[in-house]
This record gives C-alpha cells, sequence and structure tokens, in this order.
C-alpha cells in the first residue's frame, strides 16, 4: 500500500495496471490513482497527489497577515470566502478584535451562499461522472446568479478577498438583501427540479445506492469531516459544536444519514443546500440593514506571539487554520488542515473491490477539491 | 523592457463579436434546418426516382447500365448520409442547446448552419497519426468497417413504396448481419490502438454489443412472425390498416431500448463513457479517421429510428390525398411522411442522450440477458399466438 | 499552419484559396482539451454554462488530447505536473495551439516564489495566447478564444509560430542547482 507505483504481483496474471492519470475527464482537479483491475473490478488502488502544490504555507510565512487572506482564498478554490474564515477568525481571537453583530451575520450569508455555490458545483460534476449531461448547465446556472450577487458587493467572482480583521471590507451593495431574496425564491423552486433530477432518478439509484459503503467507525478512524461524515451517521458539525460567526443566531438542523454509501452522501448535500436555504431566510430577515460593517483592528496586524486553531465548516468538511505568530507582522508559520485532504483518506479503502465506475460514483461523492488538498 | 521586439501586427485587427450574441431567431433555425431536410428530401427523391426513370429514358436499363444506375444510386446515398451526419451533429447540439437553457452553435452560417461543415474540413486537415504501439493495418482499418457497416443498412430501407435500393426478400437477415459488423469495428479499434483504456473500452463496447444483438434478432423475429416476410418492404405493406407498434407493443419497447444500446446512445454509451474512459474505444484516433467513426455514429442515429418507423410505425404509410399511388408525386409524399416519422423518433433519441444518467456495465448486462432476453422470448410467443388467432 | 504543414502561406491562387478556407474552418470549430488544473479550470467550465456559451462559437470539450486542437492550461503548473503537461501537448495532433489561461499559467501567478511552481507554462509548451487575470473572468476567456480565432483565420499571424521548445521530460521535471527551473 505504501509502495509508489503498483508491480504486477506474481500470483495474479489478469490484473492491469491502469493509470488514471492527473488529466482526466472526471474534473475533480488533478488526481492521479493507480489502479489495479481484473476486469472491471479494482483490485489496488494508490492515490497520487501533489500536482497543484503550490507551497501555500511556505509563501504565507512571507507575507503579512491582510496579504495571506488571498493566498487562503485559493486553497478551496469554489468555495471562495469559506476558506478565509478560519484565518481570520484565529488573528482576530489573537487580536482580541470584536467584531460587529452586523458584520457577523454579513460574513454569514457569505459563508452560506458559498456552500450553495460549491454543491451546485458539485451536484453538476458529480451528474456529469454519472453520465447525464445537462444538470451541469442549469446548476452552473444558478452558480452564475450566486457569483454575480457576489460580485456586486466583493467585487469579484470567485475569489473574492472579502472578509478581513473585523469584519468585511467594503458594505454590502444596496441591492443585496433584495438580490439574496429573489435568488432563494428562483432557488426554492430549482431544488424540487434538481430532486426529481438526481435524487428520485432510477439510473441514479442504481449507481449509487449500496455503493461505496463508509462505515461509521472507519469514517472517524481516517478523520473523515463533513457530508462524508454525516452520511456515515455521525452527527458532527463545527457549526453546531464549536459555534462561530451568526450561526448561535440561527436555526438549523444537521442531516445525517446512516447508510454511509454514496448516495447517502449526495443526500446529505442535498440536505445541506436545503438547510442553507433556510439559514439564509433568516439572516435576510435578521440582518439589520444599516450599521458597522468592519470592527476596530489595528492598522499594522501585528498578533502577540503564540499560537492559535480555529476551524469552521467548509463545504468539504473541516477546515481549519493553525496560526503560529512570533509577535512580528508576518506569521511565524500558517497550518492548514484541508478537510478534502483527509477525506481523500479513504479513497483506497473505498475503491477496493469496487467496480471501475463505481470508483468514479465515489470520488464524485467525496468531491475533492485540490487546491485544498495539495495547498 | 524596450529590447523585446513588439510586431507590428497592422493587418490584425481582431474582430471580436460585432453582433448581438444573445439574440436567437427562431424563423431563421427554422428555415435552415427545414433547407437541411429539403435538400435530404430531394436527395432522396433523386436517387430512388430521378436516377432509374433517368436511365430507363436513356435505355440503359439493363446489364451494365443496371449496374452503372446501381452504383450511382449509392454515390447519391453517401452523399445522403454526408447530409444526415451534417445535420445530426447540428441538430444534436442545438437540441441539447435548448434543454440546457443555452444556444447551441449560432454565428457561423446563418442560425449555425455550415459549424458541421468546419468540424468536417478540420478533421479533414488534422493530422492522421498511427500510435507507435499500435497495429497499424487493424488500426486503419477499424473506422473503415464500422462506417461500411452502418451504411450498407441503407440497401435495404424502403423510403416510399418501391423505394428501395435493393428489394430482396431476405431484407431481415441482412440487417441482423450488417448491424452485428460494426461491433466488430469498435471491438477491432479499441484493441488495436495499443492502450489500456481504448481496449477497456472496446471490450465494454464488444459486451454490451453482442449482448443486445440478441433482444434485437428475437424482436425482428417477432416482427417477421407477425408480418409473415422477411422483407422490409413485405412488412411495411403488411401495416396498411394498423401500425405494429400497438399489437407488438412489448417487442416495440425493447426494439427502442435495443437500438439505444446498438447505438452506444445514454443510458447505453459505456463504451465512449466521455467522463469516465476518455472517450473509450476511441482514445487514440485522430483526424479523418476520428472523424468515420463520428459519422458512423451519426449515421446509424439516422438509420436506427427509421428501422423503427420501418417495423413499427407503418414506414411511409399515410394519406396520399388522391394521388396515383406509385408515381412520382405519391413517392415523394410517402418519403415525406417517413422522413417526418423517422425525425420524431430522432428528436426522441436525442431527448433521451440529453436527460439520463447513464447505467453502469454489470446493470446493462444484468438487464440485458436477465430482462429483455425473456421478454423478448415472451413477446415472440405471444405474437405468434396472436397471428395464429388473429388472421 | 500551413495547408501540408508549409510555414508560408502558398502563394498561388488555388492553393492559396485553399488555405485559407482550411483555416478558418480550424478557426471556426476548435475543440479544447478538458485540462483544468486549479481555480482557472472553474471559471472555463463557467465559459461552457449557459451565460456566456462558447459552445456558440462550435468549440466542445472532448477528452482525449489526440482529438483535441486548443490547450486551455488553466492553472499553477508545478514541476510535477510540468512532465505529464508537456506530454499531454505532445499527444496533440498537429495543428494545434495552447491558451495560457490566468496569472498563474502566465508568469507563475500569485505563487511565482514557490519553491515547486514553474514560472509560467510558456517554459514548457509554446503558447499562443496570453490571458492576464486571476481568475479572469469568464468574457476574459472568451475573448481569448475569439482571439485565437482570429489569429488562425489570419493570413500572417497563423504562421508566426511561437519559440519551439525541445521536449526533455527529465530536464523539465529536475529543479536546477538554485531550484529553480533550468533557462530554456
Amino acid at each position: 500500500m505504501s509502495t509508489m507505483s503498483l508491480e504486477p504481483v506474481p500470483g495474479r496474471s489478469d490484473e492491469m495496471i491502469v493509470n488514471m492519470g492527473p488529466q482526466h475527464p472526471a474534473t475533480h482537479g488533478v488526481l492521479r490513482v493507480v489502479l489495479g483491475l481484473e476486469g472491471e473490478r479494482i483490485t489496488r488502488a494508490v492515490p497520487h497527489i501533489g500536482y497543484l502544490h503550490r507551497n501555500h504555507e511556505k509563501i504565507e510565512e512571507a507575507r503579512t497577515y491582510p496579504m495571506v487572506i488571498p493566498y487562503t482564498d485559493r486553497m478551496d478554490y469554489v468555495s471562495g470566502t469559506q476558506n478565509e474564515l478560519p484565518f481570520v477568525l484565529a488573528v482576530e481571537d489573537m487580536l482580541g478584535i470584536e467584531v460587529p453583530d452586523r458584520a457577523k451575520k454579513i460574513r454569514t450569508m457569505f459563508f452560506e451562499l458559498y456552500r450553495l455555490a460549491s454543491h451546485l458545483v458539485w451536484m453538476g460534476t458529480a451528474m456529469l461522472d454519472l453520465g447525464a449531461i445537462s444538470p451541469f448547465l442549469y446548476t452552473f446556472w444558478d452558480r452564475e446568479i450566486i457569483l454575480g450577487i457576489v460580485e456586486k458587493t466583493a467585487g469579484a467572482r470567485m475569489l473574492p478577498n472579502y472578509y478581513t480583521f473585523g469584519g468585511v471590507r467594503r458594505d454590502v451593495h444596496p441591492d443585496f438583501f433584495k438580490d439574496v431574496a429573489d435568488f432563494l425564491d428562483h432557488m426554492e423552486r430549482r431544488m424540487v427540479d434538481y430532486e426529481h433530477l438526481v435524487l428520485e432518478s432510477p439510473v441514479v439509484h442504481a449507481r449509487t445506492i449500496g455503493v461505496g459503503v463508509l462505515s461509521k467507525e472507519r469514517a472517524v478512524a481516517r478523520g473523515v469531516s463533513g457530508p462524508v461524515l454525516r452520511a456515515s451517521g455521525v452527527a458532527y458539525d463545527v457549526r453546531k459544536a464549536f459555534p462561530y460567526d451568526a450561526y448561535p443566531d440561527v436555526e438549523f438542523e444537521i442531516p445525517t444519514s446512516p447508510d454511509g454509501d454514496t448516495y447517502a452522501r449526495f443526500w446529505v448535500r442535498f440536505q445541506e443546500m436545503y438547510q442553507s436555504i433556510r439559514i439564509l431566510r433568516q439572516l435576510v430577515e435578521l440582518t439589520p440593514k444599516t450599521g458597522p460593517y468592519k470592527g476596530k483592528a489595528p492598522a499594522r496586524i501585528k498578533p502577540p506571539a503564540g499560537e492559535r486553531y480555529r476551524a469552521v465548516e467548509n463545504s468539504r468538511g473541516e477546515l481549519g487554520v493553525l496560526v503560529v505568530s512570533d509577535g512580528t507582522d508576518k506569521p511565524y508559520r500558517v497550518k492548514h488542515r484541508g478537510a478534502a485532504f483527509s477525506n481523500l483518506q479513504i479513497v483506497p479503502d473505498l475503491f477496493e473491490g469496487a467496480k471501475f465506475s463505481d470508483a468514479i460514483a465515489i470520488l464524485a461523492s467525496l468531491d475533492p477539491v485540490f487546491g485544498e488538498i495539495d495547498r | 523592457m524596450s529590447q523585446i521586439p513588439i510586431p507590428e501586427d497592422r493587418h490584425f485587427r481582431p474582430r471580436l463579436l460585432g453582433y448581438d450574441p444573445q439574440k436567437s431567431r427562431p424563423w431563421l433555425e427554422r428555415t435552415v434546418y427545414s433547407a437541411y431536410v429539403f435538400v435530404f428530401w430531394l436527395i432522396v427523391i433523386g436517387t430512388y426516382a430521378g436516377v432509374p426513370a433517368l436511365f430507363g429514358a436513356l435505355g440503359w436499363d439493363s446489364g451494365w447500365g443496371f449496374v452503372l444506375m446501381r452504383t450511382l444510386q449509392v454515390v447519391l446515398l453517401f452523399l445522403l448520409s454526408a447530409v444526415i451526419a451534417l445535420l445530426l451533429i447540428l441538430l444534436l447540439r442545438k437540441y441539447l442547446g435548448k434543454v440546457q437553457e443555452r444556444y447551441g452553435p449560432m454565428h457561423y452560417g446563418p442560425a449555425g448552419g455550415i459549424q458541421t461543415v468546419f468540424d468536417a474540413l478540420k478533421l479533414l486537415a488534422k493530422e492522421d497519426f498511427v500510435p507507435a504501439a499500435a497495429d497499424v493495418l487493424t488500426f486503419r482499418l477499424a473506422p473503415a468497417i464500422t462506417f461500411v457497416a452502418s451504411f450498407a443498412m441503407f440497401a435495404v430501407i424502403p423510403f416510399a413504396s418501391g423505394w428501395v435500393l435493393a428489394d430482396t426478400n431476405v431484407g431481415l437477415i441482412y440487417l441482423i448481419a450488417v448491424s452485428t459488423l460494426s461491433a466488430y469495428g469498435v471491438l477491432l479499434g479499441g484493441v488495436s490502438s495499443g492502450n489500456k483504456w481504448a481496449l477497456i473500452g472496446a471490450l465494454r463496447a464488444g459486451a454490451q454489443m453482442v449482448s443486445y444483438e440478441i433482444p434485437l434478432a428475437l424482436v425482428f423475429l417477432t416482427v417477421a412472425v407477425w408480418s409473415g416476410t422477411l422483407s422490409l418492404g413485405g412488412i411495411v405493406d403488411a401495416q396498411l390498416g394498423l401500425w405494429n407498434f400497438l399489437p407488438l407493443a412489448l417487442p416495440f419497447v425493447l426494439y427502442v431500448i435495443a437500438s439505444l444500446a446498438e447505438l452506444k446512445h445514454i443510458p447505453f454509451d459505456f463504451p465512449e463513457a466521455e467522463s469516465e474512459l476518455i472517450a473509450g474505444y476511441n482514445v487514440e484516433y485522430s483526424g479523418m479517421s476520428f472523424a468515420f467513426f463520428f459519422l458512423a455514429e451519426f449515421v446509424e442515429l439516422f438509420l436506427l429510428p427509421a428501422l423503427i418507423v420501418v417495423f413499427f410505425f407503418g414506414g411511409w404509410h399515410g394519406p396520399l390525398f388522391g394521388l396515383e399511388p406509385g408515381s412520382l408525386a405519391a413517392g415523394a409524399l410517402e418519403s415525406l411522411y417517413f422522413t417526418a416519422k423517422t425525425a420524431v423518433w430522432v428528436w426522441i433519441f436525442l431527448w433521451i442522450r440529453a436527460t439520463l444518467p447513464r447505467y453502469r456495465d454489470d446493470q446493462l448486462m444484468e438487464f440485458a440477458w436477465k430482462a429483455m432476453i425473456p421478454l423478448a422470448l415472451f413477446g415472440l410467443v405471444l405474437a405468434a399466438y396472436l397471428r395464429l388467432i388473429w388472421r | 499552419m500551413g495547408l501540408l504543414g508549409s510555414d508560408e502561406r502558398p502563394r498561388d491562387i488555388v492553393l492559396g484559396t485553399l488555405d485559407d478556407l482550411i483555416n478558418m474552418a480550424r478557426s471556426r470549430s476548435m475543440w479544447p482539451l478538458t485540462f483544468g488544473i486549479a481555480c482557472c479550470a472553474i471559471e472555463m467550465m463557467a465559459t461552457w454554462d449557459p451565460k456566456i456559451d462558447a459552445d456558440r462559437f462550435g468549440m466542445f470539450f472532448r477528452n482525449t488530447p489526440r482529438q483535441a486542437d486548443v490547450m486551455i492550461v488553466s492553472g499553477t503548473v508545478n514541476k510535477k505536473l510540468a512532465k505529464r503537461l508537456r506530454r499531454l501537448y505532445d499527444q496533440m495532433a498537429e495543428p494545434k495551439w495552447v491558451i495560457s489561461m490566468g496569472a498563474c499559467a502566465n508568469q507563475g501567478g500569485p505563487f511565482r516564489q514557490g519553491y515547486s511552481v514553474v514560472e509560467g507554462v510558456d517554459k514548457i509548451v509554446p503558447v499562443d495566447v496570453y490571458i492576464p487575470g486571476c481568475p479572469p473572468r469568464p468574457e476574459a476567456l472568451l475573448q481569448a478564444l475569439l482571439l485565437l480565432r482570429d489569429k488562425i483565420a489570419d493570413r500572417e499571424l497563423r504562421y508566426k509560430k511561437p519559440r519551439a521548445i525541445p521536449t526533455d521530460y527529465d530536464v523539465l521535471a529536475e529543479p536546477g542547482k538554485d531550484g529553480r527551473l533550468p533557462v530554456l
């Protein structure tokens, strides 16, 4: 299992060693899996990562604290501002910065909007992997609406660099709340369609039910988090366990499923989308329309020496940041705990004994994003 | 910075869009696609009525004249298959666009009509190489086999009464034989590519096509038993009062499913599963060889719905409005009915392609062997029984 | 790219017109290769979504490099990936073009100082169009595709090839003495 490449085993002459290379159309990024295939069944699987290793952590040691925030954006690039939050929270804790209530709610609204955007990308690409070509385009249209809303306020679509220490960088656009409310109405109608297309489709049932079952014990042992963990029956969500921002003020549930198969992971993500819509509806009502969007923060961010770990619930799981400061204005060490990186550890377990097409479905349900995995 | 020479591209002024990109003109689209269908119809009339009339008038009816006439008809059918491929590729992309809330090819040619011509020219001029690990002769031969197998089915399809190229009385057996050949082409193409992915794709394709040939052949047999003849013209004639899809409802459904599998269409497009196998058996083909595979697939996309129409929907039957049966005008009208019915079935196939995900291969095989073959046998027995008591 | 792989446009009328026609056809039916690496890949996927549909211009993705014309390098290329990227480029059938999308592919982007990042994909493959941005908007990618279309169809510009880069896989993956890639 720890060999970097697979050697043919003398006893098994039927086994074909195939390379599912860094370029493959299952659009999850640059993952390379070396598979031992016997016919259609996978006997061994060794994933290789590192094709997108961009030295985030080393580079961030040479940047001042506000300059680190755009780098964190580029980790889980599908989820935009969700990546900025753990770093911002950690530094706010170290410096003792107060975040006003309105800023917290605005941050949470963007957080949930990006969760919806990320799950829409997941749904489109998962259905593309399963063979349906149309849902990809419907979900990307909805994602364009979200990115348009974000762009009006933050200036950029995907990687907006919007959060900052003490709140957000600029006030929301005057149309923001109306835009979000309209979008939520649109989204609720679309979710009915998505449910018919994805969750109730007999082909999807045939492809995903019973496929890639991950038991609770194994999931916890491998450090899996996020929808994958919740689909195996463990009700752990960082938003409820270690609440941050405006999550104590809103009501929402954590969808869990006891099955642990691919269909359960699909279902859990769907339910998370519904919960996100619910949270956003509450926040559109609760957020004060005027008020401060940023708390008092020092002009030169120089946290006292020490370290701090903060985690948030990314679309993929628990995204955490450990910030080690030595008193200067550049961090001494920033360690990112990527959610998808830990989630990817179950790939060799789940692939063995599965058929090749099941492997594709399993990978689609794990939803890896390589910025986060390779950092 | 100043040492870098900046080229003077005086002639190059990029012409970006220049027109409103989001305006689609439905009347133009309908006109263009009707024009394609009209050209198709003209070629059909030319092939089946024009050429024999011309040769009859010249008196070259027998011997070498006959051979020449048939050759010319085949050449015209080749042109027809080119027009079909052009139209269907374009129609697929526009229809996918319509389902997916966007427009398909829009800018080249009126409403995108010339787009496929450009695709074809590009493929013609692309480098056509053979991978080093491939078996050269088979690699080059495989697309040709696939295309010839698909194209040869044109010989027995009746476009109107009497308008068939080879009016044999064993048309069904010819069809079974020829449609199996295309499985050969795919298998050879994948195996000879020297690439493990192509091998996997080819084996999947071979397994799938062979498994679905059996229910296909059983349904052919059912239709033959019901109609009492093996010739396609005879089958169409026997549907004069009652189209076959009503009494033979079960074989009809099975035939549609088996056709989708033969066509390697979603939900059975396992062999060329675009998101898994990186184009399956096609993976090492480029240029004109690839174009032949592409062409074969789209010609079959026309031919298999045409066969559905011939077997179950009355072929070219339709109200003649008092025209003399057997005349040119009647033939033209009947071929128009045939084209219209085939178009409906092509649309249904494209609709299925745009909507459904794909099944896993062992589910496909299970479905073919455990569900479709017993049902097809049952349908055969039922049809024989019904024929006995009905006729 | 000429009709028969030649390096300049044929002078006579027949072959010249044919050359123009074939290159016009090539420009209007460019098929990109699905090779998304990082964040720019999501914006590349967004260029094919219903808002800004690049399929209007006849471009749709082909998964295998043999059938693709354009390789859109969207994302940071690091040394581990450089070898594979070059291999994919070599597997593409002539005529082929490369679009370098985003700051990372142009010159390393925000990760330029990294020890494992290649400063620009034009150290590995010859690039025809560069798109600045991090990530570039889908409209920018569409503009680049249209620029490439016009470049291929233009009479003089299509023969100006970028400098050829030799294929030496071991050099590409090997760090130089100071940890940076050798200057090619």
